[in-house]
């Protein structure tokens, strides 16, 4: 026994020793005084994610933390006085600029005086060692874009040297970047955008080096604050990988770039993720804003819903399916027009919207008349009016009961009046999608008897799930819970990088029945996203209708609802988002403190 | 307890102690003329089944835990049927319904009420349902400040569901809780039952025949326990579940998976104990089968460890479904079963504790009933272990 | 001894090397992309991702350079948990916070855990015994997770005695343990009643034994021969379950971590197979299965030490 006693308590020693030894902060700067506490505006918040990177070249999920600290030549921000969010210069000094008609080649000024957060000054050369770095063939960084610049993909591919790429600090203030053949900007703002892209802010070169491993292949720059300088606004001022995240305000001459845009002084991210803990952490003034659904905030006065640029419904694969039935466009409409989405989203999604439409309802298109600035509600449209399914009108609920019924009747007596059992797979990774399949369930098999068409369920992991339903696999018969994801600026352009046939979404995950459809849609794609109806507003609000109405009458996938979150924040804050907005990262970090 | 049977005092005690104590005084002194006869025993002969069974039935907790185990298992049969509403029927319109039970509610207990908290400007909506106004308060927000009262509500009445009775209340989609939490309770003990007998079939055959053969054999399947047994579980669950997707069967196998060896490693250490034995030697040398000896001869020794074993570890099944559920990783939806139903209540605790209250009771008496059953079989089993 | 410490290593070295393999493959035999779930990514970065990891090449190769990394004990690097960052770095970022929290459930859990088990088995069979064991098995039975977000609510929330979540400073303060100890209780539970259990039964059959008769004759108070005498005898079966609870301090749970904002290792885990960064998930469970190997065969030799009776190495019942 007492040889045991005295075995544990040597063991005990040892890991004390250790445990003091890990716990040992990284850095610990940032003096707090009490005094200050009162006038310093600090935002609280929880992050899901704190943090896998720093470095904004392998940052997979936080672009917008990473933009904080990280300059790049231009950032969107959100304009209070239109309600939308531009691209205004950050390191450059006014937008760039085409040396001629063709907009191949572009010059951009790099503005004087910022330095990075240890005073290390910015210039033409810092930009460019940055986009060599990211696009580095042996790096191989995830968020690498120079594949629309000339020898761009040759560069990454190890073919060239990055002399020959056409990006250039001609003098130490200017910039001169030559796009690829194949890539045509419109105007400066697609420029503005491309180096808004979060890969591209800029490292600090000097650490940077120091981070490259002896065979040049890992980078481990911005992996803990040691190994980051910041160049933005904010600096991380403290770091509990995997807790918590400190930016305090720079107060230093040369890092008062849009100072007057981003207002607190400081930001705390707290890494929590269970809904109700965030609550009760709100509810007790640890942080100023917060993802209330719980029914008990139902009568709170002060929500504001954030719609969410996902149309979730499901998928139904009429490719390769076990059964004959849905290969049947009838069965599919009878599944289009069966569902009462309005009671769906009351029961399961109290705060998101019901959408019959491909389409986000929040959708908006550059306005035909003024096709720079103004933008368009695109349900409003007229093109997007005119749509019809099977000759019927397409409305927001989308529910009619009989005439579901009717199209299953059709489809049912096909088919040899069999009855039909269908898996459909769902995303196990949250609740909602559980409810969510449940209801469907339940709702298609009651309105078509659960006798004839049958529904089994299948949780799918939600790392798989995106397989499960790609092209190659298509292991299902329905999926309930995946989103099409668009974007709501630009609806035609599905993803935000389109490149060829396989990586588009329609022949990704949603497979139209009908061959000739299906290239018509890609071609409208195309025509819309990349070729030469690029710069018509007009022909690409036409595209986007006639590619919506192709989708709408092939109804492979069905739209159900438009997700929306119901935030709340605290009385300290008054932040800039309105009921139904999309984003909402400007609205925090440009909030007014009251 | 008659003296006559049993040389045991009332209390349990050898009878020496008492006697050595009693002055001589005391002792009456027989006849030696007379003849004395071997007095027949009056008993009937105890078989070991009856002796464990009669010890069993002596002890009142694991009687009531015997009797707990039962009401439960046979409302995990009727149960799922005895409400009017199905497991799997939902009414949107009466989702999240408060419990109400027809008797209690007179009571003030389960009347189907709840606190609201809502605006002062809105309590008109609620005029006719408003059981008891609690509190009013004012909420100040980014957006302005508010006055806000705490009522409670008739939910009932206020849904206009006066002639519903929901015992246990509805879930979120407006599935009767009750029905799901009975069949929920039956899909739970099935899975936990098939677990425990997959678990003891492999068990015992692995393990008879590596404590009865030995050698190379015996060190094969030590070694790949050895493996099974090191990889840790969680990352070996989710990965099986994701090769397999989840359900019933799935999880049956990732219990299995690691269950069986248990079982496997008592039922070999009873084999090294007694495979040399004289009684086995004599069964040898007579000519039984290595079956017959493995089976007649030396498992038997090892019943009272494996029935207990297994009675313990039918809530363990239970409450790592309830683990696994937890991680969105239970049995598969719309089928309920007391891990999804805990992890369910769990997400709305703040706002619906009652979905938590009920399979919470189910599973603290699963749990107590079947540890007090499985302490009360071991005592009986092995009586050495009782004072 | 040494021999059987050399067996018992070889052995284990023999079980890491099958579940690695095993691992590798079932890690590489899930559905999916390794590089993203989406198809935004630009198929030149791919190509040039794909080759700098060798995903371009079959299975078999990569198994074979990741068994020549792992030669050269080097881990690898993190895909997308942590990009960049060396898999053995990552795991010791996290390990600090597990093992502190351990350390505290661990020093909560034995005397809390003996009191109970001893004086169960002293007044075995009383109302108190049974009134304890219900208590303890009530605490087992309830899962985690509704147990840690019932003392978050009503602890946490409601009575504001404990803070909702983990304090956020590096050092261990005064504010940090605080604010450890509702999840320090969360965790302890179920290790107080396992060790309870266990401790009254162990306890309850030395009780009966002859040497506790012998010294009750030798004239030793009852405390005497319950701390003395039969306390030594119950805790040498114990003695395993003492070791793994400071051994096992790495160990961590998911449940706790997610509700109280713990970034512990499990997090990690989970995000690593969701995410799939195999290398990761390989690393983690790596880690796992060496910690595993050696506490089951340093608690088989402490055996030895703590009891000469049993002895290792030799085949007892041959």
């Amino acid at each position: 026994m007492k040889k045991a006693m005295r075995l544990v308590a040597m063991l005990l020693a040892c890991a004390m020793v250790f445990t003091a030894c890990s716990s040992a902060p990284a850095s610990s700067e940032a003096p707090e005084s009490t005094g200050t506490e009162t006038t310093e505006k600090v935002l609280r918040l929880t992050h899901p994610d704190i943090i896998e990177t720093l470095n904004p070249q392998t940052t997979a999920t936080n672009y917008e933390l990473l933009l904080d600290m990280n300059a790049s030549l231009f950032r969107e921000i959100y304009n209070p006085e239109t309600g939308k969010t531009q691209f205004v210069p950050r390191l450059a000094a006014g937008v760039p600029e085409a040396k001629d008609e063709t907009n191949k080649v572009w010059t951009i000024k790099v503005a004087e005086g910022y330095t990075f957060v240890d005073g290390t000054p910015i210039d033409a050369h810092t930009v460019e060692y940055t986009m060599k770095v990211l696009n580095d063939p042996k790096l191989a960084n995830r968020n690498s874009n120079a594949s629309d610049m000339m020898n761009g993909a040759a560069y990454l591919a190890g073919e060239c040297e990055w002399s020959e790429v056409g990006f250039k600090a001609i003098d130490d203030y200017t910039i001169e970047l030559t796009y690829a053949d194949d890539y045509e900007p419109e105007n400066a703002l697609n420029v503005m955008e491309y180096l808004g892209w979060v890969g591209a802010c800029i490292v600090h070169p000097e650490m940077y080096e120091s981070c490259i491993s002896e065979d040049g292949m890992s980078c481990t720059y911005g992996s803990s604050l040691d190994t980051f300088v910041a160049s933005a606004l904010y600096y991380p001022s403290d770091l509990i990988q995997g807790q918590y995240l400190e930016l305090t305000r720079r107060t230093d001459e040369g890092g008062q770039m849009q100072a007057d845009i981003f207002t607190p002084d400081r930001v705390e991210y707290q890494c929590v993720t269970d809904a109700n803990t965030q609550v009760q952490m709100f509810e007790q003034g640890l942080i100023d804003a917060v993802v209330a659904n719980q029914a008990q905030y139902d009568e709170y006065p002060g929500a504001r819903i954030q719609l969410r640029a996902d149309n979730m419904g499901f998928y139904i694969n009429g490719e390769k399916p076990s059964n004959d039935i849905l290969k049947d466009v009838n069965m599919r409409y009878a599944l289009y027009w069966g569902i009462d989405r309005e009671a769906i989203v009351k029961a399961v999604y109290p705060t998101s919207v019901a959408s019959a439409y491909q389409y986000l309802t929040i959708a908006t298109m550059p306005d035909p008349a003024d096709p720079e600035n103004a933008k368009l509600h695109y349900r409003s449209t007229p093109e997007a009016q005119a749509i019809r399914i099977d000759g019927h009108e397409v409305t927001q609920a989308g529910y009619d009961k009989e005439l579901a019924l009717d199209y299953f009747e059709k489809a049912y007596a096909a088919n040899g009046g069999q009855p039909v059992k269908v898996t459909a797979i769902y995303s196990d990774s949250s609740d909602a999608y559980k409810e969510f399949a449940e209801v469907l369930q339940s709702q298609i098999q009651e309105l078509f008897g659960a006798d004839r068409f049958a529904i089994e369920l299948q949780a799918c992991p939600s790392a798989t799930i995106y397989t499960e339903i790609s092209r190659e696999v298509m292991n299902f018969d329905l999926c309930f819970s995946c989103g099409w994801y668009n974007s709501a600026d630009y609806p035609w352009n599905n993803t935000n990088w389109v490149y060829s046939g396989p990586y588009t979404y329609n022949t990704q995950y949603c497979y139209i029945q009908s061959e000739a459809a299906r290239e018509e849609w890609d071609e409208l794609f195309y025509r819309s996203a990349l070729y030469e109806d690029k710069r018509d507003a007009q022909k690409k609000l036409e595209n986007c209708a006639r590619m919506e109405e192709i989708l709408l009458n092939d109804a492979c996938f069905i739209p159900v609802y438009n997700r929306g979150y119901r935030w709340f924040f605290s009385d300290r804050i008054d932040p800039l988002l309105q009921e139904g907005d999309i984003d909402l990262e400007f609205c925090l970090m440009q909030a007014k403190f009251n | 307890m008659n003296n006559d049977k049993t040389l045991l005092m009332a209390n349990g005690q050898p009878a020496g102690d008492e006697i050595m104590n009693k002055s001589a005084e005391k002792f009456e002194r027989f006849q030696r003329e007379e003849k004395i006869h071997d007095v027949e025993f009056k008993t009937e002969a105890v078989s070991y089944i009856k002796d464990v069974w009669r010890r069993f039935k002596r002890d009142k907790v694991t009687v009531t835990a015997t009797f707990i185990i039962l009401i439960i298992v046979f409302m995990a049969i009727i149960g799922p049927g005895m409400s009017k509403y199905d497991y799997l029927e939902q009414n949107l319109a009466l989702k999240n319904m408060p419990p109400r039970i027809p008797v209690l509610e007179d009571i003030g207990i389960l009347d189907g009420t709840r606190v609201l908290t809502v605006q002062v400007s809105n309590l008109d909506n609620y005029a006719d349902c408003i059981v008891k106004e609690l509190d009013r308060f004012t909420t100040s927000s980014a957006f302005g400040k508010s006055e806000m009262a705490k009522i409670k509500v008739d939910i009932y009445k206020q849904r206009g569901a006066e002639d519903v009775y929901y015992w246990f209340g509805t879930d979120n989609i407006g599935r009767d809780l009750f029905s799901r939490l009975w069949q929920g309770t039956r899909v739970s003990l099935i899975m936990a039952f098939s677990v425990v007998v997959i678990n003891l079939s492999i068990g015992l055959v692995v393990g008879s025949i590596c404590g009865y053969y030995g050698g190379w054999v015996d060190l094969i399947i030590q070694r790949i326990m050895d493996v099974i047994w090191n990889i840790p579980s969680l990352p070996l669950t989710i990965l099986l579940i994701m090769l397999f997707g989840s359900g019933i069967t799935s999880l049956v196998l990732v219990f299995c998976l690691t269950g069986w060896m248990g079982t496997a490693n008592s039922v070999r250490m009873q084999f090294y104990r007694y495979k040399n034995r004289e009684y086995v030697l004599a069964a040898r040398t007579m000519g039984a089968s290595d079956i017959k000896i493995m089976f007649r001869h030396i498992l038997p020794n090892a019943i009272g460890t494996i029935i207990t074993s297994c009675a313990l570890a039918v809530p363990n099944v239970v409450f790592q479904e309830a683990g696994l559920s937890y991680l969105g990783l239970g049995v598969q939806a719309p089928n309920p079963s007391i891990g999804m139903l805990l992890s369910d209540g769990q997400k709305v605790l703040m706002d619906y504790p009652y979905m938590i209250l009920f399979p919470s009771i189910i599973i603290i008496a699963l749990m107590l009933a079947f540890n007090l059953f499985g302490n009360g079989l071991r005592d009986a089993f092995n009586p050495n272990l009782r004072q | 001894m040494l021999r059987y410490t050399l067996q018992r290593l070889v052995a284990a070295c023999f079980t890491m090397l099958v579940i690695i393999v095993v691992v590798f493959f079932v890690l590489h035999s899930m559905p999916g992309d390794i590089l993203d779930l989406s198809p935004k990514l630009d198929p030149a970065i791919r190509q040039a991702m794909l080759s700098k990891y060798h995903l371009d090449e079959p299975l078999i190769v990569q198994f074979g350079y990741t068994m020549r990394d792992y030669l050269h004990l080097d881990f690898g690097y993190s895909l997308k948990v942590r990009p960049g960052v060396p898999v053995f770095d990552v795991i010791l970022e996290r390990l600090a916070i597990t093992i502190q929290l351990n350390y505290f459930a661990a020093f909560f859990i034995l005397p809390v855990g003996m009191i109970f088990g001893i004086t169960m088995a002293i007044k075995k069979d009383s109302l108190y015994d049974v009134i304890a064991s219900s208590v303890v098995i009530l605490l087992i039975s309830v899962p985690s997770f509704v147990l840690a977000a019932v003392m978050q609510y009503y602890l946490g929330f409601k009575l504001e005695w404990f803070p909702l979540v983990l304090a956020t400073e590096h050092k261990l303060t005064w504010t940090k343990f605080y604010s450890m100890i509702m999840p320090i209780l969360a965790l302890s539970f179920g290790s107080i009643a396992s060790i309870a259990r266990t401790l009254r039964a162990e306890l309850a059959e030395v009780l009966t034994m002859d040497f506790m008769l012998l010294a009750k004759a030798k004239g030793l108070t009852y405390g005497q021969t319950i701390t003395g005498h039969a306390l030594r005898n119950a805790c040498v079966p114990l003695s395993a379950t003492f070791l793994y609870l400071f051994l096992g301090v790495l160990s961590s749970s998911l449940v706790i971590e997610q509700i109280f904002g713990v970034p512990g290792l499990s997090k990690t885990m989970i995000s690593a197979i969701n995410g799939k960064d195999h290398w990761l998930t390989m690393g983690i469970v790596i880690f796992y299965v060496m910690i595993g190997l050696l506490m089951a065969i340093l608690a088989d030799l402490s055996y030895g030490v703590i009891d000469p009776r049993i002895r290792m190495g030799g085949k007892k019942d041959e």
